[in-house]
Order: C-alpha cells, then structure tokens, then sequence
C-alpha cells in the first residue's frame, strides 16, 4: 500500500470501516511509515473526542445491579487484592501512622509537608480532568453567617474558559434562579457588572462556564434573582456568594 | 501542579482510597477487583450511555448494550494497554464497537437523511454534570465539541455523523446518499481533520 492509498483509506481506517485485507495491507504500510502513522494519530484524535458531543443521560440504578449479578460467580470475592493499596498510598498510610505514634513538632512538621507532597502526587495520577493542572483559581465563598456555601472560580488559559463551580446553594424557590456576575469594584462601591448567565443547579451543587477570562474585573458574585430569566443589566436579589480576584 | 491559587481545590485534604487513576482501576479489574470495576462504571456511566443512546435510540437497548460493554470490560480488562491510548478511549471504542455491532444486525435505517438533527449548540448552554470537576470538565468538553460540529461544512458534518452515530459503512453512504465512495471518503477524512483543528484550537486534545 502507498501512502497515497492509505490516505483514501485513513478516515475509514481511523473508525474501523475496512475489510480485513484492507487492515492487514494498511498496518503493514504503517509499520514502515511515520507520516502515515502521525495522519492516523491526528485522525483517531477526532474520533476519540466524537462521544463527547452527545447530550448527557443518566441509566437507571438498576444497570449496575444487572451487571454484577451477571459477573461469573468466582468475582464474588476479587482474585486478589494486592492492588487495593498504591505504592504511594502505603507510604501515606505508613507516615499518617508514624506521626500518631508521636514524634517531635519539628518532625511532626516534615511529614506533614511530606504528606502534602504525597497527597499532590496522588491527585497527579488520579483520574482528573488534564486542562485543570494549567488553571487559575479563585475561591468563593458564601456571604451568609453560617458560610455553608463555598466553591471556586477557574481560569483555564489554555482553553480560554472559565468554570465557576458552587457547593451548598440551597434550591430556589418559584421561578428564583441563581446567576452569575463580574463585578468592578472602587473600594467597597461596585461600579460596574456584567452578567455571565444562569447557574446550572443539581442538588446543592452549581456550576456554569463561558467562554472568555475574568482579567480586568476585581469580583465574581452570585445572586439569587427572581427569575425565570437572567436579569439583563445588574442584580436585584441578593448576592449570596462572592469571591475576589486577585 | 501550577495552580496559581489552591485554597479550595484540594479542599479536603485527605484524599480517600478510591481515588485511583483510570489506568490502576483497569489493572485491579484485571486482578478481579469488583470495587474497581464499580468506580470505573461510575465515573463514565454517563458519557457511554450517552454515547450508546444517541446512537439506538432506545433505553432498554442502550442499558442492555451498556451492560454487555462492562462485562467485556470485566473479561478483557488484562487486554488493555497504556500504549494503545487512554482508558477512556478504550471503553469509548467498546461501546462503540458494540453498538454499531448492533446496529447494523438489526439493520435500522429509520433515521432519514433529511431527519438528521445536530443539536445546536444554545448560547447560553451551561453545565449539565456538576458535581465533581471531572464531570463539570466533561460537560464543558461535550459543549466544546458540539460547537467544533457545528463549524463543519454540512457534507463533512452528515457523513461523520452518518458513519460514526449511526453505524452506516461507508458503502452504505455512498449509496445513500448517490455519492462516489472515494468522495465519502474524503470527505470523512477531511472532516475528521476539521474537526480535530477546530478542537486543538480550542485547546481541547483527548491526550
């Protein structure tokens, strides 16, 4: 096969569309060709991101419960279980257990730095999205007494988009909606807003995203309106989260 | 990390057990670890079923077929390599695989060609899975796509849409569609290509 041939044949390869004569001429050619194996990489890219475009839906409950009564008998108990514990996370558990069993402060400080350390490597390899490693956060937190709500507001450059993400919002009532806002401030006089639209909320979590950075504005707050539309120009209810940007 | 700010985002400092990359969750399913293969279903219970529904259109299909993929995933989790590419893509090829196995047994052409919606993308779509940062992320990564469909050209956009969520061969587009098949497959290249610029612009890359 010519690299021209496997150019027809490379977006039907990338979503496994060929015969298996046409596979075995392609991944002989492949063997032998870094180029044709950069075009596929770039071509199995798309294909890779494609799922993402579906709306999301959640299966039933029951789904999980099928499966496992569907696993072979002998998974009842797993094979083995030496996985249970990463390497890192016995030098975790074996510093949290040094430390209980006392020490000086000094000492007691080294391993918490060290814990610290261990811990952010944990998070490194746990499944996380990528692009959060690059972002920019700001902490938000409630304007009530009790402060029971709290959240972030995160930057990410490389993608040019903010996420700003709430815990503890209590459920609107009536037609109430949560929305977001940008706020310049003189002091402790808001001299200009600017709305970023309506908070998504699914229990007592709330979130929403936009395109564009916060650079130039000094807060980010979080109203409760009257809905059920975004209010147009600046808030009428009362800001119920607030977070400054510096 | 570089976070610039990281007062909240480690939030609880402890972090529990579960806590385990994709790739030691496929490991200790391999070792026959049912709790793994529990957190794996529940960390992308979402995105394949979706990806399994937009495709049969049918709840009972898509749970059955969902539950078919993990039991494979049970049986085969030894098969997966790092090298091949990341967890998720593997169990996207899955599903996939599957579904279009599916598809094409019970020959379901229902979907006209003139029928096939792209869902546009609604200015002021917002976050539809927020909880953790890992589905907020995902949520915003399902927006992104959706916008860089959107800036296909049609007859790229149709036929991606045609092979990929529908399960037509590429024969089966061409004749349906009474185009040449060296045109089909252009266009499913070229398009695929679009498609990954437009991402990359974004900043969005599966690895």
């Amino acid at each position: 096969m010519t690299c021209e041939e496997f150019e027809n044949l490379a977006g039907a390869y990338a979503l496994d569309d060929v015969t298996s004569a046409e596979r075995q001429a392609a991944g002989a050619h492949l063997a032998s060709c870094a180029r044709c194996r950069s075009l596929l990489r770039e071509l199995r890219g798309a294909v890779d991101l494609l799922p993402l475009a579906v709306s999301p839906i959640e299966p039933r409950g029951e789904v999980w419960e099928r499966i496992v009564a569907a696993l072979p008998s002998t998974s009842s108990q797993p094979r083995t279980n030496r996985r249970w514990w990463t390497p890192r996370l016995l030098a975790v558990a074996a510093i949290v257990l040094f430390s209980l069993l006392g020490g000086m402060t000094v000492w007691n400080l080294s391993l918490t730095r060290q814990i610290t350390s261990l811990q952010q490597q944990l998070v490194q390899v746990s499944a996380k999205p990528p692009a959060l490693s690059e972002g920019v956060i700001y902490p938000v937190s409630g304007t009530n007494a009790a402060q029971t709500i709290r959240g972030e507001l995160l930057y990410l450059p490389q993608q040019h988009l903010t996420v700003l993400l709430l815990r503890g919002l209590p459920q609107p009532q009536g037609s109430q909606v949560y929305q977001g806002w940008l706020l310049h401030l003189a002091g402790k006089e808001i001299t200009g807003t600017t709305s970023i639209g309506l908070l998504n909320l699914v229990n007592d979590t709330a979130s929403l995203s936009f395109s564009g950075e916060v650079a130039g504005y000094n807060a980010v707050a979080v109203s409760l309106e009257p809905g059920p539309r975004a209010t147009p120009s600046a808030p009428k209810g009362k800001v119920v989260a607030l977070g400054i940007l510096k | 990390m570089s976070f610039t700010k990281r007062k909240s985002f480690l939030g609880n400092p402890s972090i529990p057990p579960t806590s385990v990359s994709d790739e030691g969750l496929i490991e200790a399913i391999g070792d026959g670890a049912v709790w793994a293969l529990e957190q794996l279903y529940q960390r992308y219970r979402v995105l394949l079923y979706s990806l399994i529904y937009r495709m049969v259109a049918d709840q009972q299909v898509a749970e059955d077929l969902l539950q078919e993929a993990f039991l494979s995933i049970w049986r085969h989790a030894n098969s997966y390599s790092p090298q091949a590419g990341a967890v998720r893509s593997w169990l996207f090829s899955i599903v996939h695989h599957r579904t279009i196995d599916y598809l094409r047994t019970v020959r379901r052409r229902a979907t006209h060609l003139q029928e096939i919606h792209w869902e546009a993308v609604d200015e002021d779509e917002h976050c539809a899975l927020p909880d953790v940062w890992q589905e907020v992320w995902h949520a915003v990564q399902s927006t992104q796509v959706r916008q860089a469909l959107m800036q296909l050209p049609i007859e790229q956009r149709m036929v991606i849409e045609l092979a990929y969520f529908q399960g037509w061969t590429h024969t089966e587009i061409a004749e349906g569609c009474h185009l040449p098949l060296g045109t089909v497959k252009t266009r499913i290249r070229s398009g695929l290509l679009h498609l990954k610029r437009v991402l990359a612009s974004m900043g969005l890359t599966e690895r």
